[in-house]
């Protein structure tokens, strides 16, 4: 008795998991797959998916044909499709948890090794994805500057002759390599003085910390 | 050396408790030396595994570890003489240089840890953490730079985070189909079915994440209804995204729930007005109530200090109080006590007049003997000064009379240092024309080389002349033979000059030296030497005829 209620009670774990952490949405979007979106449909809607998920930045071609019949339960499906994978990766399952969790919700069988395939090739790549997603402090790699003199202002026409230093501290994008703005700020060379020796001081604390 | 030898010792100790202090260095074996450096070798650097021991046996075992530590050692900075024979054959001199070298290499924190606690100890959850910071930090100021484009997720444990993560930004009103299609109405399922944007062109746009989208959704449908339901909904509709999704399924938001709302509201904000007043007034209250207290504190304190100042007033008016309450049986009391006072201060005056006289006298006595004493000395003092005196005067007047005779005898000295001038112009003369006729014996000289060189030249080209011509001419062989023998006998005649030049000089020095040893006196000497030698054989005479007539005069009876 013992032996089969251990054999039985992951499987009642894995059901009950799964009850918790898959909204029914989700459920009946991929209750479609392989019923009411034929085979090679499904097939192609879970590759696409995946595509889209794991390069977010990237163009990628449309794929029409997915929406031509059904479209509203395709829909549903990409969005059961994706979010089965995010939990997945995000739970750390293995392909067989996968494919358990996934035959507790009484699937199309197609379905359920359709996925389960797919998950298991491309799991490295999920975890990857995933594991860049997450808050942070911004990072800075790159500044810019330019020193800024008013000539002439509503006030008065002569220049007071100070000069500002406009500074804008950022990063790249690393998909886009497009420039992202974090901060910019004016300062007087004084007030950039006392930054830079603030940032030497850092730089110092850092050595000193690994030196000793 | 043995203070250093002690140091060694100790920190060797600290390091690994199993080495233990011995006396010095020269007294360490192969395996405790083995044991020693690779402790401080793991403690310097924890990522290096090095051999712990020497093996007992094997020779090419024992060789290979002690090798390997040698060169572990040299990799760590020891720029001195090492290799397997400092371990196996350890010499003290070399064992104190390196154990010196690798103790001072020992990370600091843990030399610190061990003075303040005195012995070694495992380190805590913190220290190890600080350890780990900075070695981590050591590790990336030493590591290369990496382009932050090659930063990827991949190889982020070597290189540190990334900056380029993607930030958790969900899409908060995703539209999606919901679980039941049979609630769905016929325009919204057309909607879904044509007009409707798919997951990914929802999310499409640069300030959302499709991954936190979807996981956002999955989670908000699952919780949704609860948080509605225990009114987080305002919270989430003061959001400036709504979400129709959610609004659409907390069902018929009707207009009086919204109106009990926002009376609740406006109660809410009363209250919290009314508490704020409220609030206002107490602070206000507290801020007197500090003040006097402040006030009364002080007048405490003040309190405090004039009760210190009277209680010993009241003391002593306590005391006459106690004192005049029955005021005739005290006095005859304290009349008593002042009798008894006066008797023992009688006593008193009496053992101290005992004490005092015997001792007064004896300083008298003292005193007398002190200053007879005192004056004897002063009149020897003056007796003997009277004699110096006279000496002195004695001596006075013999020093006048030497004066007087050497008043006399000063004009001789004058002679005499005219003399001695006389004298050194004479020696200067003397010298000057010593100089001259030096100089003149140099030019001489130098005359003499240059006629001598000449004649070698002239005698070496008329030698070769006449030798190239005596070859085919008679007369000149017999020239030339002429030529040699004259030759030959020149500088026999420049030789016999020589050598009387010679001779006078030794003539001359031999003279010098009759001179010097007539200047002796050696005949007089002499004269002396004979009389002496004479004398004393007259003497040995005497003592033999003396032996002769003590034998005679031994043998006659």
């Amino acid at each position: 008795m013992a032996a089969t209620t251990t054999a039985i009670s992951p499987v009642v774990e894995a059901d009950a998991d799964a009850c918790n952490l898959i909204s029914a949405t989700v459920v009946a979007g991929l209750r479609n797959l392989g019923t009411i979106l034929s085979p090679s449909i499904t097939k192609l809607l879970i590759a696409n998916s995946l595509k889209l998920t794991l390069h977010p930045d990237a163009t990628i071609a449309p794929v029409p044909e997915i929406y031509a019949n059904n479209a509203a339960s395709a829909k549903q499906s990409e969005y059961a499709v994706v979010t089965l994978y995010a939990l997945a990766t995000k739970h750390a399952w293995d392909a067989l948890t996968f494919r358990q969790q996934l035959e507790g919700l009484a699937l199309h069988s197609s379905a359920v090794d359709e996925l389960t395939r797919v998950y298991e090739d491309n799991r490295k790549d999920l975890v990857l994805r995933q594991l860049q997603v997450g808050h942070n402090f911004p990072h800075i790699t790159d500044v810019q500057w330019r020193i800024a003199c008013d000539v002439k202002s509503s006030t008065s026409d002569s220049s007071t002759g100070v000069a500002q230093f406009c500074i804008n501290l950022g990063r790249f994008k690393q998909s886009s390599g497009e420039r992202i703005t974090i901060v910019e700020f004016v300062c007087n060379a004084e007030e950039l003085q006392s930054l830079i020796n603030r940032l030497k001081e850092i730089e110092r604390h850092c050595n000193q910390m690994a030196i000793r | 050396m043995d203070e250093v030898d002690k140091i060694i010792m100790h920190q060797l100790h600290q390091v690994d408790a199993s080495i233990e202090p011995t006396e010095e260095l020269a007294s360490f074996t192969p395996e405790l030396v083995v044991r020693a450096v690779s402790s401080c070798l793991t403690e310097i650097r924890p990522e290096l595994e090095v051999p712990r021991s020497l093996p007992g046996g094997a020779m090419a075992q024992r060789f290979s570890v002690a090798t390997a530590l040698a060169e572990q050692c040299k990799e760590s900075g020891y720029h001195g003489d090492i290799g397997y024979q400092t371990f196996l054959y350890p010499n003290p001199i070399e064992l104190r240089r390196l154990l010196m070298f690798l103790i001072e290499q020992l990370p600091r924190e843990r030399q610190a840890a061990d003075d303040l606690t005195g012995k070694s100890h495992s380190l805590s959850g913190r220290e190890m953490l600080q350890r780990q910071i900075r070695k981590k930090l050591t590790a990336e100021l030493k590591a290369l730079w990496v382009p932050q484009f090659c930063r990827a997720v991949g190889n982020r444990r070597s290189h540190g985070c990334s900056s380029l993560c993607i930030d958790f930004r969900p899409k908060l009103n995703l539209n999606v189909p919901s679980a039941n299609a049979e609630e769905r109405t016929k325009e919204v399922q057309q909607y879904f079915d044509q007009q409707a944007p798919n997951l990914f062109q929802q999310t499409a746009s640069n300030s959302y994440d499709l991954i936190a989208t979807v996981l956002h959704k999955n989670d908000l449908e699952r919780w949704g209804h609860g948080l509605i339901d225990s009114g987080m909904l305002g919270l989430l509709a003061n959001e400036d995204t709504v979400i129709p999704s959610l609004v659409l399924s907390t069902e018929k938001p009707s207009s009086t729930a919204t109106a009990v709302e926002l009376t609740r509201l406006e109660e809410l904000t009363e209250e919290v007005q009314q508490l704020r007043a409220k609030c206002e007034t107490l602070l206000g209250e507290r801020k007197a109530h500090v003040a006097r207290i402040g006030a009364l504190k002080q007048r405490e304190s003040d309190a405090s200090k004039q009760l210190a100042d009277i209680q010993p007033q009241l003391k002593l008016h306590e005391r006459t109080c106690l004192v005049l309450a029955d005021s005739e049986q005290n006095l005859t009391k304290l009349e008593g006590l002042l009798q008894a006072t006066e008797a023992k201060r009688q006593t008193l005056t009496q053992q101290w007049q005992d004490y005092r006289r015997p001792l007064l006298e004896t300083l008298e006595t003292l005193k007398t003997a002190k200053e007879a004493q005192h004056v004897q000395s002063i009149r020897s003092g003056i007796e003997q000064l009277e004699l110096e005196l006279k000496a002195k005067t004695q001596q006075h007047n013999e020093l006048n009379a030497a004066l007087r005779t050497a008043t006399q005898s000063l004009a001789p000295r004058k002679e005499y240092t005219r003399r001695i001038h006389e004298f050194i112009g004479n020696i200067r003369k003397q010298r000057a024309d010593i100089f001259r006729v030096l100089d003149d014996t140099r030019q001489l000289q130098k005359q003499l080389n240059v006629v001598g060189a000449q004649l070698q030249r002239q005698f070496n080209y008329t030698d070769d002349l006449l030798f190239q011509s005596a070859k085919h001419d008679l007369h000149a062989k017999k020239a030339y033979k002429l030529l040699a023998q004259l030759h030959a006998n020149c500088t026999e005649l420049v030789e016999c000059v020589a050598l009387t030049g010679n001779v006078t000089k030794q003539i001359r020095e031999l003279e010098v030296q009759i001179d010097g040893e007539k200047l002796k006196n050696v005949l007089t000497s002499l004269q002396q030497i004979t009389g002496d030698i004479q004398k004393f054989e007259q003497h040995i005479q005497e003592l033999q005829s003396q032996i002769s007539t003590v034998e005679n005069g031994v043998a006659k009876p």
